[in-house]
């Protein structure tokens, strides 16, 4: 009897770890299975153009090749418009996607709607961020920094007083808002006062600027479209990289910029985007690269790689 | 190692105090696991190094054709080079000859593979070049690497790392990655030789597109470095230089062609290395051994559960096989427990192999036997204690008849006829009451019958000395008694209490039911007997010597009566003493009040 009780206890053992090794192996299949499929992320533009953001676009599909992404691009038919990123978000989520990348068009306007959808969906922004109550995080290099780094361009071009028109720099963007901060921090020591305008027009009067800078690539791009043709020389700064503000930096119409990792970028947020997803854990916002470009140094082998990226 | 021992012969003495089902179960179960420990290990080991083998032999090959692929690749460039220099170049004096044709048409037959073909002075300007395009205005070729090689080392072929091409403006604002092929070059202008460079730049998506065809999907990726660890292609080369993909392009650039194993980002891999041709390049393959760990996971996963399965079906086969075999020798074992306890009736079981058979059925042959062998002692016990019975019997029958006959003897001397007649009257009833038929159980009323004839005789004998008093409880008479049990203690009150007595003497005979037993005494009021006295008349060990009254036995009729009523019914009967001087003595025996019939009556 004693015996039978003893072979009794010996097979609940058995049983309770057959139990536990196909628990294991079923938590395991099934993490594994979950890992396997593919996240659904949205990626929410504040651009009209999809060149602007070439680079960027180019960073996510390499991080959709590493991280089993099903990527669904959504450009604006109105560029920086919030309504209609409002209206994107909302139908995204209703489509059941699973993250949503964001450059947001508003730091302030888009907060309610980016709170509400992170309740349920993570919500990563990236290139320009909010600045909610609650935290999202961003994926984007020190924007105020860059507006730093730009200012000191300028004074490097022996503009130290004067005239300086800012291209852009009216957009709600947060991006935009502290690289205007970064510049105004540097050129406050200087007697030079500076022009808000959200863009250059071929018929624009820049006599009385010394100097234009763009505080975004469009405007950029388009500031030099402007000023390409035109007689008069003016000092021409931005932030942005991609192969026409090279081509125009290599003619002398640009004179310098700064660009940051824009491959880097794309390709770090949708990384964290699929983290949250899968992983459910907050992360910290990864920092990117960014660098000073003039015509002089534009062939060096870090800019090139950061100005003409591969892919 | 005393400790060990030690320990080791404490296992050995636990593991042979286990029953045998648990030692076969046991011995069985670790032998299989053992053996299937063994033979997992071995097919574990196995399939890791074939596995490994195959990743080995499979790298080798795509390296081979990635190698053979982009030396051919090369090879095509350095000929269209050659055909430049030596069909073009060398054949014309280019201040009256315009090449530029013979370049475009050689471009243009690859223009697939080329980005461009440039001819340049020694001062870094553009002589001739295919496609036509407008010279960057402030180009710097003399600056550049590829033509400082070329002009350096004239004799050879030079590649580059990748770069972005600068010779010239592209109204597209296209900036394309090329790799440049320079070579040093004799040029003839005006009859007079000199040097120049001839540059290929060769589209960097050629190479890409060598090792993206190579065909190992997901199974691990293959890189390009330089003869000094620059890295020249890797499939995630923008997120290297961004330093978001780490790759030590430098571990290998210094070691053989041929297969390592090591970690490459923290995860074991097998790299392959291989130098290609001319340009002393190498192709580096890495496959982590994790792009088959998660089949090899799922194989861990299902070999365990397969393992734990069949483990526990060793167990149950194990473990019904030693049941099948040590239960009839637990069975057997348990009979000849019920053997050693004394039940000779147990059922032998009898079961299990042939060996067990047999040893069970020599047991229950050796039960019948020793049954046998214990009926016979009981038989013989039985037979003697009856012939101890009739002996004690028979010692009354000689001593009474002696005491009696010496009395009709007496009163036929003294002419008294009558009373003799009565008392040989008396005699016959008493033999005819102890003889009743053989029995030695009677029923107690004949037994007061007998008692009463008795007193009859040895009232005359002791001329009415005594008077007697039967108190009887009329429920006793039909139980059952050993004959002649009262006579002898009567005697006794009549030997010892009346015999000397100066008054009259009385006698009283009761009989009664208490608590369930019988209790016949016969009560005198003779002398009475010291304690020590009385405490030996029942011990069959103690001796009595004869007292100061001179009274005559010496217990032996009580002895005789007890050891009867002992014999016939249990220990626990028998006769009780009490006496005290000058107050006289009770002897009372216990019986069972078991009802008489013709039945019991004999036994």
């Amino acid at each position: 009897m004693q015996t039978k009780r003893k072979y009794s206890w010996g097979y609940l053992a058995l049983a309770v770890v057959v139990c536990g090794v196909l628990l294991v192996s079923w938590g395991n299949l099934r993490r594994k299975q979950r890992l396997s499929e593919p996240v659904e992320l949205s990626v929410i533009v504040r651009w009209q153009s999809s060149e602007v953001w070439e680079n960027i676009r180019r960073g996510i599909e390499l991080a959709a090749q590493d991280y089993n992404l099903d990527v669904m691009y959504i450009t604006l038919t109105d560029g920086n418009s919030v309504q209609e990123q409002e209206t994107m978000i909302d139908r995204e989520t209703q489509l059941d996607t699973q993250a949503i990348l964001l450059a947001a068009a508003d730091q302030e306007a888009l907060c309610q709607t980016v709170e509400e959808t992170q309740k349920k969906i993570p919500v990563i922004c990236f290139e320009s961020g909010t600045v909610c109550p609650e935290d999202v995080m961003c994926v984007s290099a020190d924007n105020y920094a860059m507006g730093q780094e730009l200012g000191k361009l300028l004074l490097a071009q022996g503009v130290e007083q004067g005239q300086v028109l800012l291209v852009g720099a009216d957009s709600p963007c947060q991006s935009i808002q502290d690289r205007k901060a970064g510049v105004l921090s540097v050129l406050e020591d200087y007697t030079i006062s500076t022009t808000v305008c959200s863009e250059l027009g071929e018929e624009s009067e820049l006599t009385e600027y010394d100097a234009v800078l763009a505080l975004d690539t469009q405007p950029l791009e388009d500031a030099a479209q402007s000023l390409e043709h035109r007689p008069q020389k003016v000092v021409l700064l931005g932030i942005g990289g991609n192969n026409r503000i090279a081509y125009h930096m290599e003619h002398n119409v640009i004179q310098g910029i700064v660009a940051q990792n824009e491959v880097g970028m794309g390709y770090l947020a949708a990384k964290q985007a699929a983290e949250a997803v899968r992983t459910r854990a907050s992360q910290e916002a990864p920092g990117i690269e960014y660098r000073v470009i003039t015509k002089e140094t534009m062939y060096e082998r870090e800019n090139e790689q950061l100005l003409f990226p591969f892919c | 190692m005393g400790r060990a021992k030690q320990v080791l012969t404490h296992w050995l003495e636990g593991f042979r105090s286990k029953n045998i089902q648990y030692t076969i179960a046991l011995a069985f179960t670790g032998i299989t696991l053992v053996a299937m420990l063994l033979v997992g290990v071995v097919l574990y080991t196995g399939f890791f190094s074939s596995a490994e083998t195959m990743m080995k032999e499979n790298n080798t090959r795509l390296v081979e054709q990635i190698g053979l692929n982009l030396d051919m690749y090369l090879k095509n460039m350095m000929r269209v080079s050659e055909t430049a220099y030596y069909r073009v170049i060398k054949k014309h004096d280019l201040a009256v000859d315009d090449i530029g044709e013979q370049i475009e048409l050689l471009y243009d037959a690859n223009k697939d593979l080329l980005v461009s073909i440039v001819i340049l002075d020694p001062e870094g300007n553009v002589l001739t070049s295919a496609p036509a395009a407008k010279e960057k205005a402030a180009q710097t070729a003399k600056d550049q690497v590829w033509f400082r090689e070329a002009l350096d080392k004239i004799e050879n072929f030079h590649f580059s790392l990748p770069h972005v091409q600068n010779l010239f403006d592209d109204p597209d604002c296209r900036y394309r990655w090329v790799v440049s092929l320079s070579r040093a070059v004799e040029l003839t202008e005006n009859g007079q030789v000199g040097q120049g460079v001839l540059l290929l730049d060769i589209n960097f998506s050629g190479i890409e597109q060598i090792f993206n065809n190579a065909g190992y999907g997901d199974s691990g990726y293959a890189y390009l470095v330089g003869e000094d660890g620059e890295m020249i292609y890797h499939p995630r080369q923008q997120l290297v230089y961004s330093d978001l993909f780490e790759e030590d392009s430098l571990a290998f650039v210094g070691e053989e062609d041929g297969n390592y194993i090591g970690k490459v980002n923290g995860q074991d891999s097998v790299i392959t290395v291989k130098t290609v041709g001319y340009t002393g390049w190498k192709i580096v393959r890495v496959a982590p051994v994790g792009i088959y760990s998660d089949d090899v996971l799922f194989i861990q996963l299902a070999g365990l559960i397969g393992v734990v399965c069949l483990a526990i079906l060793i167990i149950l086969v194990n473990q019904s096989v030693s049941t099948q075999i040590a239960h009839p020798v637990e069975q057997l074992q348990k009979s000849v427990e019920k053997l050693e306890n004394g039940d000779l009736d147990a059922e032998i079981s009898i079961g299990g192999s042939y060996e067990i058979q047999r040893l069970g059925r020599t047991v229950q042959s050796m039960a019948q036997e020793m049954k046998k062998l214990m009926a016979d002692v009981v038989k013989e016990q039985e037979s003697k204690h009856k012939s101890e019975l009739d002996a004690l019997q028979h010692q009354i029958n000689p001593h009474f008849l002696y005491n009696t006959l010496s009395s009709i003897v007496w009163m036929i001397e003294k002419g008294r006829a009558e009373e003799s007649v009565n008392m040989i009257s008396a005699l016959s009833r008493l033999f005819r009451i102890s003889l009743s038929k053989g029995r030695t159980i009677i029923r107690v009323g004949d037994e007061l019958e007998h008692a009463k004839s008795y007193l009859t005789l040895q009232k005359v004998r002791y001329k009415n000395k005594f008077t007697v008093t039967f108190d009887t409880d009329p429920e006793v008479l039909e139980l059952s008694t050993v004959k002649l049990i009262i006579q002898p203690l009567l005697e006794n009150a009549i030997y010892h209490g009346m015999e000397f007595m100066d008054g009259d003497g009385e006698i009283t005979v009761r009989s009664q039911i208490r608590d369930g037993q019988m209790y016949i005494a016969v009560q005198d009021n003779g002398d009475g007997m010291p304690p020590d006295l009385c405490a030996k008349l029942l011990d069959p060990n103690a001796e009595i010597k004869q007292g100061k009254s001179g009274s005559r036995g010496s217990g032996l009729g009580l002895r005789n009566v007890h050891e009867r009523i002992r014999l016939a019914f249990g220990a626990e009967y028998g006769l009780s003493i009490r006496s005290k001087l000058g107050w006289g003595t009770v002897v009372e025996a216990h019986l069972p009040c078991i009802p008489y019939d013709e039945e019991n009556g004999g036994t």
